[in-house]
């Protein structure tokens, strides 16, 4: 009996405790909003790297809905930021998969900022356009890689997190891909030289 | 950071071994106006990566956000799956307690009322005399059912007249015993045989 009461009085404080900790955690909205909306940017930026502007825009605010859902899922990441984009990430990929998206789809071109001698400006316009060329022809993951370390400038731990791949893949990966972009504009260069 | 320097860099920075500091410094001589002539071929990255970095998505797009959130319906706690779990548990886990208590607590009791205070000795010797018939009604049809078995004895006759089988075997070894007594009769009567072809000529 005593046991069994024990047993018993054990169960009820730990479900206690557990309903107790789900309320407390639980975000409220504004909370969520508070927490998570700064990341928008970011997380636009990822899915642009994938898809085009309209689709990131609308991959982005279903990733919005789906962490609403999970907010108490959150809580057990180490960062909300890398849980958001390995949300972002898979709503991108699965994006292009049943799309069978075309490689290679150029987005909308920002201009540099126009500081330097106009002459030099165009010729680097054609360079930068040229990078972005490139990069939307590497392979989905060393895209990924070079906007998170590149752009976002994220450590390697938390993009290995994002990608569940091993830190010393990432470093192989983003040199292969920075080498591509690199001997790209390096060949594009020697050839428009030789042209003219 | 003089030329040779970013050149180091730059080396680690394709084979993928730069750190964030390295690479933030390699970013911010690539944005300063001071680029070396030879270095002209990585501007465009780096211009690219700068620029790509302030990239924001339309205006519109945290209202879009809110109001998305807004059409989500919020789960009432009896929807929650969790929540029935827990709620089961603790059911079961009261209902089990309940049960235990009623059996060893509650009931004891009661019998030991009824024991002190409903039987009066009446009472027993009608109990006692109804379980008497009841007892001896059942003996009694198990006679009856038994009667069908007594011809198994006769099973016991029946293997005395076997044994008488032993008997057999002494006689047996008499009509043995004589039989060979009678051979060696014979062959007295062969010898006889010899003394007649003598006696014949």
């Amino acid at each position: 009996m005593v046991f069994l009461s024990n047993v018993v009085i054990f169960r009820c404080t730990f479900v206690m405790k557990l309903l107790t900790s789900r309320l407390q955690h639980t975000m409220t909205k504004q909370e969520f909003v508070f927490r998570v909306m700064p990341l928008k940017d970011k997380l636009f930026r990822l899915a642009r790297r994938i898809l085009d502007e309209i689709e990131a825009e609308d991959i982005v605010q279903d990733v919005f809905v789906k962490l609403w859902a999970k907010r108490d899922e959150i809580e057990q990441y180490r960062s909300i930021d890398a849980f958001a984009m390995v949300v972002t990430k898979n709503l991108c990929l699965d994006k292009v998969k049943s799309k069978a998206y075309q490689n290679g789809k150029i987005t909308d071109w920002n201009e540099p900022i126009d500081h330097r001698s106009p002459e030099r400006m165009t010729e680097l316009k054609d360079d930068v356009k040229m990078v972005h060329q490139v990069i939307s022809t590497l392979p989905e993951q060393q895209k990924l890689i070079v906007q998170m370390r590149d752009v976002e400038d994220m450590d390697y731990e938390e993009i290995s997190e994002v990608l569940k791949m091993s830190v010393n893949t990432i470093r192989v990966n983003l040199s292969r891909a920075r080498k591509a972009i690199r001997d790209q504009v390096i060949k594009t260069h020697n050839y428009e030289y030789h042209g003219n | 950071m003089n030329t040779t320097e970013i050149k180091i860099l730059l080396d680690k920075y394709y084979e993928g071994e730069t750190s964030r500091d390295e690479e933030k410094i390699l970013k911010e001589y690539f944005i300063g106006d001071q680029v070396d002539e030879s270095l002209l071929e990585h501007l465009p990255v780096f211009t690219y990566f700068k620029t790509e970095s302030k990239i924001k998505p339309g205006l519109d797009l945290e209202d879009k956000i809110l109001e998305k959130l807004d059409e989500v319906p919020i789960i009432p706690f009896y929807k929650n799956k969790t929540f029935w779990t827990y709620f089961a548990g603790i059911a079961a886990t009261l209902l089990f307690l309940f049960t235990f208590i009623f059996e060893t607590q509650f009931n004891l009791k009661t019998d030991d009322q009824l024991a002190v205070t409903s039987y009066s000795k009446q009472d027993a010797r009608l109990a006692y005399d109804q379980t008497r018939i009841a007892l001896a009604y059942v003996s009694g049809k198990y006679a009856e059912a038994t009667q069908p078995l007594s011809e198994v004895s006769k099973f016991g006759k029946s293997t005395m007249v076997v044994s008488e089988l032993g008997k057999m075997s002494a006689e047996l070894d008499k009509i043995n015993s004589n039989v060979n007594k009678m051979g060696s009769s014979v062959d007295k009567l062969n010898k006889l045989s010899k003394f007649s072809i003598i006696v014949k000529p």
